[in-house]
């Protein structure tokens, strides 16, 4: 079997796969990243975004081969040791969330419209996060966590 | 020696010594104890036992809240164990909105008994104590934890990905299973040649009656194995819509009525032929929902190990001790021999009741003498989980000289009964859940039958206030008498602005499981498309516990409410699924949530109702109204406006 070498959140790793095994197996199931969630399976969920040097990409539809030498960062390394990601913090101090399931995906696509477009109008980040479904409805409440990370502040 | 009253807390922990296990009383019953409650270790941390799940709908942060408030100590003390067989008492599912009505003051009152007995007590007495659970509990007016705004408990393992779901376990040694699903609905295998999958190296297949299925130490190659059968199928034909509707008709037993059941099937009053002949204007139309599908965001897994204990299963389920007595009954071991270890659930509404994915995981272990994991596929949550019922409602009415109601014939096929008793004031009524055949496997979904019932009946009050000349809020109002659903459906206008702008609008209000509502809405539509631009809905359970999760439950309620209002549906033909995607089921997303305002109307003195389920129910009927008002169309089946 092929042996590829991933850069995830900052460290190497060298793992055996099929060339078209997707980015979302290998992190779970081999690199027990479980954060990053399988809701479809086949890219119109995206409970899978992870980033890719710095863009969100759905990691059901990506191969381990396409991956290459990319720098690849799950929600499990957004933080920096307990220290909360600034939108991590905003999603807290929202409750945008219910179960919780749609919630990492949501995270990485935020954290990449955030790096691109510091302050994005609302109908920006509805479009940008138009690929993600919470079936919960926490959909006003992402938004508003969204737009609190973009003010760098506390709500209220 | 004994403690005087008034004691500190830190007194409290220190006397635990060692932990101490609770176990309530009930007293009356012979002294049955209702099992292992809640563990006070020595640091003062507390854990509670539940059966409950978490399936999103925030009952860990309540039940931790009520255990802090009884307990006098801060929520960050409280630990609570869920959901586990082995460890937990059996407090029943988690559904019908039972976990406030009925867990919380379960919970309370041990709390408040521990704290009277850790008042009490002394130091050589037992680690585990047996207390009378008769113990007063905090008023309202002196709560400090309960009625406010705890954060969700695993928040912050939800936003860092640590938070474990069904799929996200693992064993030592596990492997992967996989069945392999017939190619119509209903179907019986007749022919099957596993011998290309039997030649894969590691892999185990299992064929018992209809099951197929393969378990292998990787997931890939399970899915191959998998694909490597050749099997035969032999299909029935399942009815399809619209002949589906009078197929219901066909096949309908008339309800008997019944009130030890929490959904009476028959609720009459009066006498509807005589209200009718006494009616001048009569109306009568005829409502259909079709079959829609929970899509919880996580489809269902487990995974599931034998060993000299007997079977322990591990995933999230919304009736796990259900779920248990279901795998001893398939494997012919006692339920003791069964565990089922719960987690937290990506979501279920409804949908997680069944042991399906538990006991594929189990045969499949048992055969591979392995700890098998099964996830199931998006396409497989779509076509072989149940779904919600489809109906046929069929409603009569009439009115007098001075437009009211005198006479109402109301009878849902196939959905349910939840849902059919009447907020209003009706001299003469007949409704009725009359039992149908069903072609897709049907079963509980968000407040049930209440979905369909609501829709049909708050439809029909639109349409007479408009034969009848009449605003529809004045309407409504005319026919009640509850003065909080009165009040609910005044506040609601007010905010909304009812009657002063020019954009379409729609309301439709509710009283289901003890939460009144009203909800109003102001569309746009786009070509036969109707698009939900602005909400307002006010909320009164009594006492709001929680009152954000409480707006978050509402808020998120309306939104999957409005998918299957406006194009939600399970399509399918005489043999299969058609749509089980997300590219062909759409579900609500970004782009279709409107601006939402959320009333709650928290009366602290009230004893509180659930409300994860119910506020689904007045988003569909309200925009029907307001498709009227932008078309003059009256469209009586959902989805509203499919594509």
């Amino acid at each position: 079997m092929p042996r590829f070498r991933l850069n995830v959140n900052g460290k190497m790793h060298e793992v055996e796969a099929e060339a078209d095994a997707t980015l979302l197996g290998v992190l779970r199931d081999q690199l027990d990243l479980t954060g990053t969630k399988e809701g479809c399976g086949e890219g119109l969920c995206g409970a899978c975004t992870v980033l890719l040097d710095g863009r969100a990409a759905l990691a059901c539809a990506t191969t381990i081969a396409e991956v290459k030498n990319r720098a690849v960062l799950t929600i499990e390394g957004l933080a920096q040791k307990e220290r909360l990601h600034p939108v991590q913090e905003a999603f807290l101090e929202a409750s945008a969330f219910q179960c919780g399931f749609c919630t990492p995906g949501m995270i990485m696509e935020a954290v990449a419209l955030l790096r691109t477009r510091p302050k994005p109008e609302e109908g920006e980040i509805r479009r940008a996060l138009d690929g993600h479904i919470c079936r919960c409805g926490t959909y006003p409440r992402i938004i508003q966590a969204v737009q609190l990370a973009a003010k760098g502040g506390r709500r209220g | 020696m004994a403690r005087r009253a008034g004691s500190t807390r830190r007194e409290w922990f220190e006397l635990a010594g060692a932990g101490l296990l609770v176990q309530p009383v009930l007293e009356g019953a012979g002294g049955a104890v209702l099992g292992s409650r809640l563990h006070i270790a020595p640091g003062g941390i507390v854990t509670l036992f539940t059966g409950k799940s978490e399936l999103g709908q925030g009952s860990r942060t309540l039940l931790a809240q009520c255990v802090a408030e009884e307990m006098r100590i801060p929520v960050s003390q409280v630990r609570v164990v869920m959901a586990d067989t082995g460890r937990t008492p059996d407090d029943g599912g988690t559904f019908a909105s039972l976990t406030t009505p009925q867990t919380v003051p379960v919970v309370r009152q041990a709390a408040a008994a521990a704290r009277e007995m850790l008042r009490t007590m002394k130091p050589e007495e037992a680690m585990l104590r047996e207390i009378p659970v008769q113990v007063k509990w905090t008023d309202p007016g002196e709560w400090r934890v309960l009625g406010s705004s705890v954060k969700n408990l695993n928040g912050r393992d939800i936003v860092t990905g640590r938070l474990k779901y069904s799929a996200d376990w693992k064993r030592p040694g596990m492997w992967h299973g996989k069945v392999v699903r017939p190619d119509a609905y209903q179907a019986e295998l007749t022919e099957c040649d596993t011998a290309a999958a039997e030649r894969i190296l590691g892999v185990k297949v299992v064929r018992e009656g209809n099951f197929i299925g393969v378990a292998a130490p990787t997931a890939a190659a399970a899915e191959s194995a998998a694909a490597a059968i050749r099997a035969k199928w032999k299909a029935r034909d399942l009815v399809t819509p619209p002949a589906l509707y009078e197929r219901f008709k066909q096949t309908a037993v008339p309800p008997v009525a019944n009130f030890n059941t929490r959904y009476p099937p028959l609720l009459e009053k009066g006498s509807v032929a005589a209200g009718m002949a006494e009616a001048v204007r009569k109306h009568s139309a005829t409502y259909t929902l079709p079959y829609i599908a929970h899509a919880p965001i996580e489809p269902r897994a487990a995974v599931a190990w034998w060993d000299e204990n007997g079977l322990t299963v591990q995933g999230a389920s919304q009736v796990p001790f259900g779920v248990r007595k279901q795998l001893a009954g398939a494997f012919q071991i006692p339920e003791s021999k069964v565990r089922l270890i719960g987690c937290d659930c990506g979501s279920a509404f409804g949908g997680k009741h069944g042991p399906e994915v538990f006991l594929e995981a189990a045969r499949l272990a048992k055969a591979a003498g392995k700890p098998v994991r099964v996830v199931w596929s998006r396409q497989e949550e779509f076509v072989w989980s149940y779904c919600r019922p489809a109906a046929l409602i069929e409603v009569q009415s009439g009115m007098s000289q001075d437009g009211r109601i005198v006479a109402w014939d109301f009878r849902n096929y196939n959905s349910g009964a939840a849902g059919l008793p009447l907020p209003y004031a009706i001299p003469n009524y007949h409704c009725g859940f009359y039992r149908a055949d069903s072609p897709l496997r049907q079963g509980s979904y968000r407040s049930l039958a209440a979905v369909a019932n609501t829709f049909a009946r708050e439809a029909h009050m639109d349409e007479l206030a408009s034969l009848a000349g009449q605003d529809p809020v004045a309407f409504r109002l005319r026919h009640l008498e509850n003065p909080r659903l009165k009040e609910a459906i005044e506040r609601a206008a007010e905010k909304f602005g009812w009657g002063k702008g020019n954009q379409p609008s729609g309301m439709a209000c509710n009283l289901e499981k003890n939460g009144h509502m009203a909800l109003f809405v102001e569309i746009e539509m786009e070509g036969r498309a109707a698009r939900a631009r602005r909400v307002v809905m006010t909320f009164d359970c009594g006492a709001a516990l929680n009152p954000d999760h409480l707006r978050n439950q509402i808020t998120g309620a309306i939104i999957m409410g409005l998918g299957g209002a406006l194009f939600e549906e399970l399509r399918y033909d005489a043999k299969k699924v058609l749509n089980p995607s997300f590219a062909r089921y759409r579900v609500p997303r970004f782009s279709d949530t409107p601006r939402i305002d959320v009333i709650l109307i928290d009366r602290r003195e009230i004893t509180p109702a659930g409300a994860g389920e119910s506020p689904i129910t007045v988003i569909a009927p309200a925009l029907a109204s307001a498709i009227f008002r932008a078309t003059g169309e009256r469209r009586r089946s959902l989805p509203l406006a499919p594509g």
